[in-house]
């Protein structure tokens, strides 16, 4: 059992679940809003790109030069702040774009619905198998004659009419629930949840987890308590070999999850209430969805898995 | 929305969003309709379907063609035997001359190289299937009076028409032959050479259409070449263009790339055999090996 | 474990083992054919002759940039500076305008930068739909744009459409494909 981070100083932006399942609306505290740990709002599609900068004092220069790969021509892209892992607090170290195509696409529910449904079903094999009246022991023999018995006529005792008898039209061996979801739904299906997640406030961006100074879990949850990251985070970076710090702070909390690009999935966002990003893991993201909408062939089976 | 501009729908609805409450595994929904689930027809009267769709294929039907007991369509008219052997016969899927413009104009295929079978084939956008007894691309004319690339081009079919239009620009075009075999390699190279088997030799053509692979006019593979020179002015002057001298041309190394009778790809002998992973070619060492890939 | 056919003759040593472990020896003919039974052929897991060769090959890096050339691409390549430059292209694309017009709604170009203006044939009919797909912005404004410049072509002046707001469409009932495109392009997009 992993003690949780209990009081938060400020009550969390998101709605609470209500006891009996009805939602609460919380008004938004100008106190929380006013710490800057939101995003800037939305830019209309004629601003310039960086119209906000660093509230923090900082010495170092900003980490604000970042190429967006196939530049967006016509949407404007969206900006995050890049902090880092060194004190519980943290610095704001950057402000770099994200294309917006992929950190701004349409929050599709259903498409997100779509890719956790396959996600679960996929592995899922339904094990349930009943015996037919052939497989059942014995039932070779006519329990009883045909005629003169008083008793209803019969073939065999395990008929699907007898009680201990087969099953008719029972469930009939493993049967897998696998299929794959095209490409093109699964990249959606990821576009829209970090929309969603960047959206919503929860998806902030590193600037590598090699920041990290402790590799005590203690100093990670307090880290995310004290900037409002929720009960369980994912950290994904770029290659599946982490910092030894995060590894092994991570190792000794349950619903804090490490995980490379190559792992993000639509039901792990979603599981985690907040989603962490380095920067390299950003690069690589846009990298590959941007590459799925530029295939040449879409439903080409080769790119399918 | 006030405000004008790409994206507003987007940026209404993730404002919206940031009100709302956080998406979980819990919120979502999807938005396709329940399946109809068979309502079977029970009851007394056993109702008006077949009890269960399942029973339609196990119930007793009469075969296909069954007239009900009178003489079947199918035995009723006699055998045509004009299109006997169409399965047998070869294919060429059409591709446009339009279609090979607007892919040179977009950058999907590179006129700065030769342009076979296998380069169009690596766009995506054209398919042949070997097993279906596709034997390659047909050029066809429609685009023929846009078509102004200069390009080194190998076809399995076309017309004269398409000839010219390629010549008038300062192109060549090159009709060849390849089997099934040969095929079977180039219409998906990646899956081929991931193989690890040798380039095959390219057999020749069937005696059906060696004459027409030979034929100067048709600019065959197998034509003299000298007899395919003279071809071409023949077709300047029967369509009235000025034939461009294909010898001052810079491209002129280009153009005139042509592959051997035995080759399947450019640049690549049969025989060798490709090794992707090590980026490298493994070429036989043995000589009689190698005279019978050469030969 | 041992292959089957060597336990015919007892082991020269006990087997290390610690549980007990019992050797069968069956008569020959039997265990041939339960090996042929249940094994398949014998000789199929014959590990493979070390005296065996296989052709002589030289191996060489210098020929596999035609490899290279062979394989093909995935992704839409970027569209050559002639095209950009000189345009209309021979096959007659139009590139879209440089920077985007301020309207109030926006039709981006396919992943082929060609115009989302699509001919859906109805099937087994000979109804005709246009339809201008990926329209951002305001939709309404760009349907009443649409249908007033489409009236100029239309038999009888009039032009039913269709707008699907979720979705990002307008469809208009007739073949006006060229003409929507003209309209399109003449706008910037």
């Amino acid at each position: 059992m992993i003690i949780r981070p209990v009081l938060l100083k400020e009550p969390s932006p998101k709605v609470m679940m209500h006891k009996t399942g009805t939602l609460l609306r919380t008004v938004f505290s100008r106190s929380w809003l006013a710490e800057s740990i939101r995003k800037p709002a939305l830019l209309p599609c004629a601003g310039t790109i960086s119209r906000y900068t660093a509230s923090s004092s900082s010495n170092s220069a900003l980490i604000t030069d970042r190429q967006l790969l196939y530049p967006p021509k016509y949407n404007t892209p969206r900006e995050a702040w890049v902090e880092t892992l060194g004190t519980l607090e943290g610095r704001k170290v950057g402000l770099i774009p994200l294309h917006p195509d992929i950190f701004a696409e349409f929050p599709r529910i259903d498409v997100i619905h779509e890719n956790v449904k396959w996600q679960k079903l996929y592995q899922h094999v339904d094990y349930a198998h009943q015996r037919t009246r052939a497989e059942m022991p014995g039932g070779g023999r006519k329990p009883w004659p045909q005629k003169k018995t008083g008793r209803a006529r019969h073939g065999s005792i395990r008929s699907p009419l007898f009680k201990g008898g087969g099953a008719a039209k029972g469930p009939r061996g493993p049967k897998s629930f696998f299929y794959m979801l095209d490409l093109q739904n699964r990249a959606k299906g990821l576009k829209c949840t970090l929309s969603a997640k960047f959206a919503q406030d929860d998806l902030h961006i590193v600037d590598s987890f090699e920041s990290l100074s402790s590799p005590e879990s203690q100093f990670l949850e307090a880290l995310a308590a004290k900037r409002n990251w929720g009960l369980s985070v994912l950290f994904v970076d770029d290659t599946d070999f982490m910092a030894k710090n995060i590894a092994l702070a991570c190792r000794g909390l349950p619903s804090f999850t490490l995980m490379p690009v190559y792992g993000l999935n639509c039901f792990s966002m979603l599981k985690h209430e907040t989603v962490v990003l380095t920067t390299r893991a950003v690069d690589k993201i846009e990298e590959r969805l941007k590459r799925v909408d530029n295939l040449l062939r879409q439903n080409d089976p080769r790119h399918a898995r | 929305m006030a405000g004008a501009g790409p994206g507003r729908s987007v940026d209404y609805a993730l404002t919206l969003l940031r009100r709302l409450p956080r998406i979980t595994l819990g919120n979502l929904k999807g938005n396709k309709e329940q399946k109809k689930k068979h309502n079977y027809s029970r009851g007394q009267d056993g109702g008006s379907d077949r009890g269960y769709p399942e029973q339609a294929k196990k119930g007793s039907q009469p075969p296909l063609g069954f007239a009900g007991g009178s003489n079947p369509y199918y035995t009723r008219h006699p055998v045509e035997w004009y299109y006997r052997g169409h399965e047998l016969r070869r294919q060429y899927p059409p591709y446009s001359l339009f279609s090979l413009q607007r892919n040179i104009d977009m950058g999907i295929i590179d006129p700065a190289y030769p342009i076979d079978l296998v380069q169009l084939c690596n766009t995506k956008l054209y398919h042949i299937d070997p097993l279906q007894r596709h034997f390659g691309v047909n050029l066809t004319e429609e685009g023929m009076h846009m078509f102004k690339a200069k390009i080194n081009l190998e076809v399995q079919w076309t017309t004269e028409s398409v000839i010219a239009a390629v010549e008038r620009n300062g192109g060549t075009i090159t009709l060849a032959y390849f089997d099934p075999a040969c095929l079977n390699a180039m219409h998906d190279t990646r899956s081929f050479f991931a193989r690890g088997v040798p380039i095959p030799r390219r057999a020749l053509p069937p005696e059906n259409c060696l004459e027409l692979y030979s034929n100067p006019k048709m600019r065959g593979y197998l034509a003299d070449p000298a007899a395919v020179s003279l071809a071409r002015v023949e077709l300047a002057q029967k369509f009235g263009y000025n034939l461009p001298d294909v010898t001052k041309d810079p491209d002129y190394e280009m153009l005139i790339k042509r592959k051997d009778p035995r080759q399947c790809f450019y640049d690549l002998e049969p025989g060798w055999v490709v090794n992707l992973k090590d980026r490298t070619i493994l070429k036989p060492a043995d000589e009689v090996i190698r005279q019978y890939y050469r030969s | 474990m041992l292959p089957l056919r060597l336990l015919r003759s007892a082991p020269s040593h006990p087997p290390t083992h610690s549980h007990s472990h019992r050797i069968f020896q069956p008569s020959s003919s039997l265990l041939l054919s339960f090996q042929r039974t249940y094994l398949g052929r014998t000789d199929k897991f014959k590990p493979p002759d070390p005296n065996q060769t296989y052709t002589p090959v030289v191996e060489s890096a210098d020929e596999f940039r035609f490899v290279d050339r062979l394989l093909g691409r995935d992704v839409v390549p970027k569209i050559p500076e002639k095209s950009l430059k000189e345009y209309p292209t021979p096959s007659g694309w139009i590139p879209p305008a440089p920077v985007p017009p301020q309207l109030p709604y926006f039709i981006a170009r396919t992943r082929f930068h060609n115009l989302p203006v699509y001919l859906h044939v109805v099937e087994h009919s000979t109804r005709k739909l246009t339809q201008v797909a990926k329209v951002q912005g305001d939709i309404w404004m760009l349907e009443k744009e649409l249908v007033h410049f489409l009236r100029q072509h239309a038999f009888d002046g009039l032009v039913a459409s269709q707008v699907s707001e979720v979705n990002r469409w307008i469809r208009i009932k007739g073949n006006y494909v060229e003409q929507v495109k003209e309209f399109l392009l003449a706008k910037g997009f």
